[in-house]
């Protein structure tokens, strides 16, 4: 079984004000596989949003983009145009500014709708609805028809959730997507993007600042620092046997890890810093791009 | 999350400047005229003799913009006019800018029902069409310089004021604002301390658009003949006078409306610029 | 109801409650939004009081309310047994130098026009009567590690972290008994929190303060509270000594709370997860009227 998504050997460069090339992301590795929530962590300026991006081509318009592989679904699209569509759904961080707010809920969904279905009228409605509910929103019909200033910020990320559903992706891709939301509604969107993955099949590529949330939802993580991977294993691995050294530091600066031994330890500043720009990649051995992740039975 | 990068001081304002080389040229050309109208008294040039000899003479060498219907020396008479837009201009643009800076920050600062009394007023003097406010205070007061410079600037402070209402309110909010105001300070402290500095590159672009606004205006009213009266001229005023000899001298009138729209686009140049190299920083 | 003698108790409310007018159009007035329904809790001396909620709990207009800076629908603020509601503002003046705050944004809550040296001296010019704060106002940063030249310079030479130094500088230089933290490392790293929380623990010591720790990261909480109250909608759901609060949560907003916070251990999270799909939230009743808080166990109250 292919990949879902297998990115190979990609750098990007972005020039500066003064034209100076920076090198934003170098040459990364990323794959997810199917039914797979892959998290991608690291600090901020790591280049996780931008490895995001670079497979979405939205990377600002002086970015110089190569790699040696882009395939999605098996198909290469390292030469798309832009007409061929990508069956890739992204959803970001700010539900608050993600939604015009002057269009009905409805109106979002419907153009969604129209546009990768080619489903109009009385039926893309009907689809709307049904896409409310799936992603569980209560009273679904009633919340079609308001405004997203009449719906909570979690609300809001789950109608993006929907939204992004509904042009039948097989990857998601999700930036951040609770970091603006209170602990209680996070976990609910953590928790129904899991549901999600195993009732549609579907593989999420999750980014994230956030340790917490890497443990509770992800099958694989990918470790980033200063543009690079730096260690990829499945969640156990990386939290309980981390093998390169940025990851160790990053764990022990997060509370309530084991490596942190439970309390607040005092790191002195950004983990970063002090790790070479030329550290070798670790690669879990058992790593298997088709990791179906073990079911907890619920 | 987000790094916030500032960039240095220097860099903005030599990126504003590159990016608009029509600031260069309102820099030099404003320059030139300030000094010509401030150094006018201490130069050889005389606005008021005529010379019968040269009457209506097109520009020469000895009258380098030529004369007027009278002879007298029209570069005289545009610098010394010039002299007069400019200060009326000036003096216009610091009434209003500091009425409306006043006003703002008042409003802005104040209870919701002192702010709603001034905004209305502000509402009540904006719809009035200042042409017809101008005429009838000039009935009261008979038209000249003190007239024009009262009348400019009494009645277009409306916008700064609006604008500085705004910045305030916004600051108003920062923990900092209720800090001072939590520990006691006095409210003309708070706004002077805390809410001034904030508002001040606001108040600055305003003052730019004010003297612009109020040079247009001077001119216009002047145009009208309820502006400068003679003997004084102002550029505005030497327009009305070009007005009757359109046909065979037509500098009379090129040479001071060219120069009031230079200065008017000059200084709104220089606004744009100021606010792009103040709104960058951090 | 919770008990307090009255010498421990240096802070306490009775029965707050803050309500805002809901505006339909044309400036009806169509609802009203307890932001704080009914609250009554008392804050000991020398303790460190955590007042935990989500966005929308209302614990930053408890607090504020506490210091003044908002007007009481009714109830009462009482300091030291002295209600300050019914005080008229020139009188209050002087507890304002005894209850200070810390805010949560390092980047609002200094002018960008001054300097440390000049913002810490604010409180102490205007609240103290000294001929010349500055020796005071430089300990004050000496005590939160700004020392030397870098007391000269502006907000924006400052990391998030140090910014926030120079906000508890400005708090404790005119010697409060009592500061308010408004979620103080919320805005920070997560490698700078530990910083600033390790600040404000040592100098509770060295100080006698008496803390109100607003959050709505318990994990932040656990290190650094002695007691908890977890708040919700405007009301208390819970309340008692930290370690009681985390072993053995009482209300179901509190356990949902705890099952929430992402905890980066895979195998606590998986058990988390199995907690959470057993127990959706809002299950329980929500009645119009608050409930009296019952002591459950010593110590320990519930929203009963």
């Amino acid at each position: 079984m292919t990949d879902v998504l297998r990115v190979a050997g990609l750098t990007v460069d972005i020039p500066n004000r003064d034209g100076v090339a920076v090198r934003v992301l170098h040459d990364v590795d990323f794959t997810v596989g199917h039914g797979e929530i892959v998290g991608v962590v690291g600090e901020s300026g790591s280049g996780k949003t931008m490895l995001m991006r670079s497979v979405v081509d939205i990377l600002p318009e002086t970015a110089i983009r190569t790699w040696t592989a882009c395939e999605v679904d098996g198909v290469d699209r390292t030469t798309r145009s832009r007409g061929d569509r990508l069956p890739v759904s992204m959803i970001f961080q700010d539900p608050m500014t993600s939604l015009n707010p002057v269009r009905r809920i409805g109106y979002h969904l419907v153009e969604v709708i129209r546009r990768f279905q080619g489903v109009t009228g009385g039926r893309a409605r009907q689809l709307g609805i049904e896409a409310l509910d799936q992603v569980g929103i209560d009273d679904p019909a009633r919340r079609f028809r308001q405004y997203p200033h009449e719906l909570s910020g979690g609300m809001r990320q789950r109608v993006m959730i929907a939204m992004a559903l509904l042009a039948k992706p097989s990857l998601l891709i999700a930036d951040e997507p609770t970091t603006a939301l209170d602990v209680t509604v996070q976990a609910q969107i953590l928790d129904l993007i899991t549901d999600l993955r195993r009732e549609a099949r579907l593989a999420v590529a999750l980014v994230t600042h956030d340790l917490g949330v890497v443990a509770g939802t992800c099958d694989r993580v990918a470790v980033m620092c200063r543009g690079r991977v730096v260690e990829v294993g499945t969640t156990d691995e990386i939290f309980y046997d981390p093998q390169h050294p940025y990851t160790r530091a990053l764990l022990a600066a997060a509370p309530g890890t084991e490596a942190a031994g439970g309390s607040l330890t005092v790191s002195g500043g950004v983990a970063s810093e002090w790790v070479d720009a030329s550290a070798v990649r670790v690669q879990h051995s058992t790593t298997h791009a088709s990791l179906v992740p073990a079911e907890v039975a619920p | 999350m987000s790094t916030l990068t500032t960039v240095p001081r220097e860099r903005r304002l030599r990126d504003a400047l590159a990016r608009a080389p029509q600031a260069w040229f309102a820099l030099i050309f404003l320059t030139v005229v300030i000094l010509l109208s401030l150094l006018a008294p201490l130069l050889p040039l005389d606005p008021d003799t005529t010379d019968l000899d040269a009457m209506s003479a097109p520009p020469s060498l000895e009258h380098w913009f030529g004369t007027d219907q009278l002879g007298r020396d029209y570069f005289a008479r545009v610098v010394f006019g010039g002299r007069i837009s400019l200060l009326v201009g000036f003096l216009a643009m610091i009434a209003a800018t500091a009425i409306g800076a006043l006003v703002g920050l008042v409003a802005g600062f104040a209870h919701p029902r002192i702010d709603n009394l001034l905004m209305r007023l502000v509402d009540f003097l904006s719809s009035i069409p200042w042409m017809i406010l101008v005429i009838v205070a000039s009935v009261f007061l008979r038209p000249g310089l003190v007239t024009i410079i009262i009348v400019i600037g009494g009645f277009t402070w409306m916008t700064t004021a609006r604008l500085v209402r705004a910045e305030t309110l916004s600051v108003k909010e920062r923990a900092y604002v209720g800090y001072s105001g939590y520990i006691g300070e006095r409210a003309p402290r708070i706004v002077g301390r805390h809410i001034l500095p904030d508002a001040l590159p606001t108040i600055l672009v305003a003052a730019t658009t004010n003297i612009s606004q109020a040079m247009m205006t001077e001119a216009s009213l002047s145009f009208l003949g309820v502006g400068i009266q003679q003997p004084m001229a102002s550029w505005g005023s030497l327009l009305q006078t070009a007005q009757g000899s359109l046909q065979q001298l037509p500098h009379l009138a090129l040479i001071p409306g060219l120069l009031i729209m230079a200065t008017v686009f000059s200084f709104n140049a220089l606004g744009n610029t100021l606010r792009r190299y103040l709104s960058r920083g951090a | 109801m919770t008990t307090a003698s009255v010498t421990t108790s240096l802070l306490s409310t009775e029965s707050v409650s803050k309500h805002f007018p809901i505006k339909g159009p044309f400036g009806t007035r169509t609802g009203v939004l307890k932001a704080v329904d009914q609250v009554s809790l008392d804050i000991r001396r020398g303790e460190t009081l955590a007042l935990v909620g989500e966005s929308g709990s209302g614990k930053t207009t408890l607090g504020r309310c506490l210091l003044q800076m908002e007007q009481v629908t009714s109830g009462a603020v009482r300091y030291e047994g002295v209600d300050l509601t019914a005080l008229p503002a020139q009188q209050r003046r002087p507890y304002h130098r005894s209850m200070q705050v810390i805010f949560q944004d390092p980047f609002s809550s200094l002018n960008p026009h001054r300097t440390a040296l000049q913002q810490v001296l604010e409180p102490l010019q205007v609240l103290t009567d000294e001929v010349d704060p500055t020796p005071r106002a430089l300990a004050a940063l000496e005590q939160v590690g700004i020392t030397g030249d870098a007391v000269h310079k502006y907000p924006r030479a400052f990391s998030g972290g140090q910014r926030q130094r120079i906000g508890i500088a400005r708090a404790i230089s005119v010697r409060p008994a009592f500061v308010m933290c408004d979620e103080p490392v919320s805005a920070l790293d997560v490698s700078i929190q530990a910083q600033i929380l390790n600040l404000l623990s040592s100098l509770q010591r060295e100080l006698g303060l008496t803390y109100l720790f607003i959050s709505h990261d318990l994990s932040v909480v656990r290190h650094l509270a002695t007691r908890v109250a977890v708040m919700y909608r405007g009301r208390i759901v819970e309340l008692g000594g930290t370690e009681q609060l985390f072993t053995d949560p009482l209300h179901p907003y509190t356990r949902t709370l705890l099952s929430a916070i992402p905890v980066p251990d895979p195998r606590r999270a998986r058990e988390a997860k199995l907690l959470r799909a057993e127990r959706p939230t809002e299950w329980f009743a929500w009645p119009d009227d608050p409930q009296h808080l019952v002591e459950a166990a010593p110590g320990h109250f519930v929203a009963g």
